[in-house]
């Protein structure tokens, strides 16, 4: 490099799920014109939108979270007289509360976005939930079976004998009209169920703007948004700053709340084609 | 694949981990499904020698949502909160700021966890930064992958060696039966010359 030459700027090699920043043809809208924020979500703040969050517990009572949050959790039933019968999975109220800081990060996040929407916690780690596609399966048919609006589930399973019986519920919530929001897998695997174009599936970019959102030209991700050292609430009353996809996730559920609280006929393809419709990274229309 | 070798390259790992991100300490942790704890398996740095061998549990924390979600996280912030819960980290001599943690995956399974503490990411991103550590700690995991499937094999039964089988069943018997037992070692005996 010659001396005083500008650095050359930093190749961006990315293998992750994550924005590298690139822009979306407006081509692939059906919308006449751009759509705008204020038809969208303006004013909104959530109202009257009921959210699941599936993940490790939400702290009950965290000053950025409040106290109207039902708690529950997937469990195994008690064994009955034959020790050797498989056990059934139920939904139970809970009260151990958020395991891991996760679960309360995510859901402080949907409501920074959309303060006044209702939401109910499903924790499916701890207690011996570990590592349990069983646990997440439960919390999932629960949460579809009660008609959530949203479901937020920043997890994944890679086990394939999950895949079918979470693609069937998939499909049975988009029908359903409940749309499930799941971040994608870090790494350039498949799990599931993010992977299904029944599921909204969210990856993280890193401008500090918690309402970017950046439509994917390259599926099977379809939004970016802030997945970088976001504030938010964790075990204690603490705040940390995240980063990761998991943490994207629950900023495209608070938008979607907001949507939904305009607009409460929509469902999952009205909600996926708005977000797309009001992304920042639209290219510019060429006059017709 | 012997101990010492599985050590070495975890050691390693762990060792590059720190040098990549010039973090005060990194540490590889591997699950152990039958207690349901991370086991610190090899550390580097700030408190590396009280580390190794200890379990924690399995399912709480920033490690224990990694090991069971294969999702990797950056958590920033712990130092400057009064409410955290320093007990453990300065059990080791390090209340770290910054957490960077990866799963340790080997064909879709989550083997353990490989965690950076306090790296420096100015420059690189923490997207980058994750993505950098998750290629590397499934570089490790094919190994430790391999090392886990050896210690799990069961070890050769006494009972399945067929020498030790016809002793028992030698010593077992009696009468006519023990008699007869016994003139045939004595043939076979005979029979491989082993008394030269």
């Amino acid at each position: 490099m010659v001396s005083g030459a500008a650095p050359a700027a930093r190749r961006t090699i990315r293998f992750a799920h994550t924005s590298v920043g690139e822009s979306c043809d407006p081509g692939h809208l059906a919308a006449p014109a751009p759509v705008s924020r204020a038809w969208a979500w303006g004013g909104a703040t959530g109202r009257g939108v009921r959210v699941c969050i599936v993940d490790s517990g939400v702290t009950a009572g965290h000053p950025q979270i409040g106290d109207g949050v039902r708690q529950l959790a997937a469990a195994r039933e008690p064994a009955g007289s034959d020790p050797a019968a498989p056990r059934a999975w139920s939904i139970t109220e809970d009260t151990g509360g958020d395991v891991a800081g996760h679960g309360t990060a995510c859901a402080g996040i949907v409501r920074s976005l959309a303060p006044d929407c209702e939401l109910t916690s499903v924790r499916v780690l701890g207690g011996n939930l570990q590592g349990n596609g069983d646990a997440l399966l439960t919390a999932l048919e629960w949460a579809v079976a009660e008609r959530f609006a949203l479901i937020n589930v920043s997890l994944s399973t890679r086990r394939e004998h999950f895949k079918e019986r979470l693609h069937d519920l998939a499909d049975e919530a988009w029908f359903a009209g409940v749309t499930l929001i799941s971040a994608a897998h870090n790494s350039p695997v498949d799990s599931y169920p993010w992977r299904f174009p029944s599921v909204i599936s969210v990856g993280a970019h890193a401008v500090a703007d918690p309402e970017r959102v950046e439509s994917n030209p390259r599926p099977p991700v379809d939004f970016f948004a802030l997945g970088v050292d976001v504030a938010a609430p964790w075990l204690g009353g603490a705040t940390r700053r995240v980063s990761g996809n998991s943490f994207a996730a629950p900023h495209i559920t608070g938008l979607c709340a907001r949507i939904l609280e305009r607009h409460p006929g929509f469902g999952t393809p009205q909600l996926r084609h708005v977000l797309a419709a009001t992304a920042d990274n639209i290219a510019p229309r060429r006059p017709e | 694949m012997t101990s010492d070798q599985l050590d070495e390259i975890l050691r390693s790992t762990v060792r590059l981990a720190r040098l990549s991100f010039a973090a005060a300490a990194a540490s590889v942790f591997v699950r152990d499904e039958e207690h349901g704890t991370l086991v610190f398996e090899a550390s580097s740095g700030v408190g590396e020698d009280r580390l190794v061998g200890i379990a924690i549990p399995g399912d709480h924390g920033i490690a224990g949502w990694v090991a069971n979600t294969g999702e990797p996280m950056v958590v920033r912030g712990a130092a400057e909160d009064a409410r955290f819960d320093k007990g453990f980290a300065e059990s080791t001599g390090l209340v770290p700021d910054v957490i960077l943690a990866v799963p340790m995956e080997h064909r879709g399974e989550i083997l353990g966890v490989l965690e950076v503490l306090d790296p420096e990411v100015e420059g690189i991103g923490d997207l980058d930064a994750m993505d950098l550590l998750t290629e590397l700690a499934n570089q490790s995991a094919a190994v430790l992958a391999l090392s886990l499937a050896e210690r799990r094999r069961p070890p050769a039964r006494p009972e399945q060696d067929p020498l030790t089988r016809i002793a028992a069943a030698a010593r077992q018997a009696d009468g006519a039966r023990g008699e007869a037992v016994q003139a045939l070692l004595a043939a076979v005996a005979d029979l491989l010359r082993t008394d030269r």
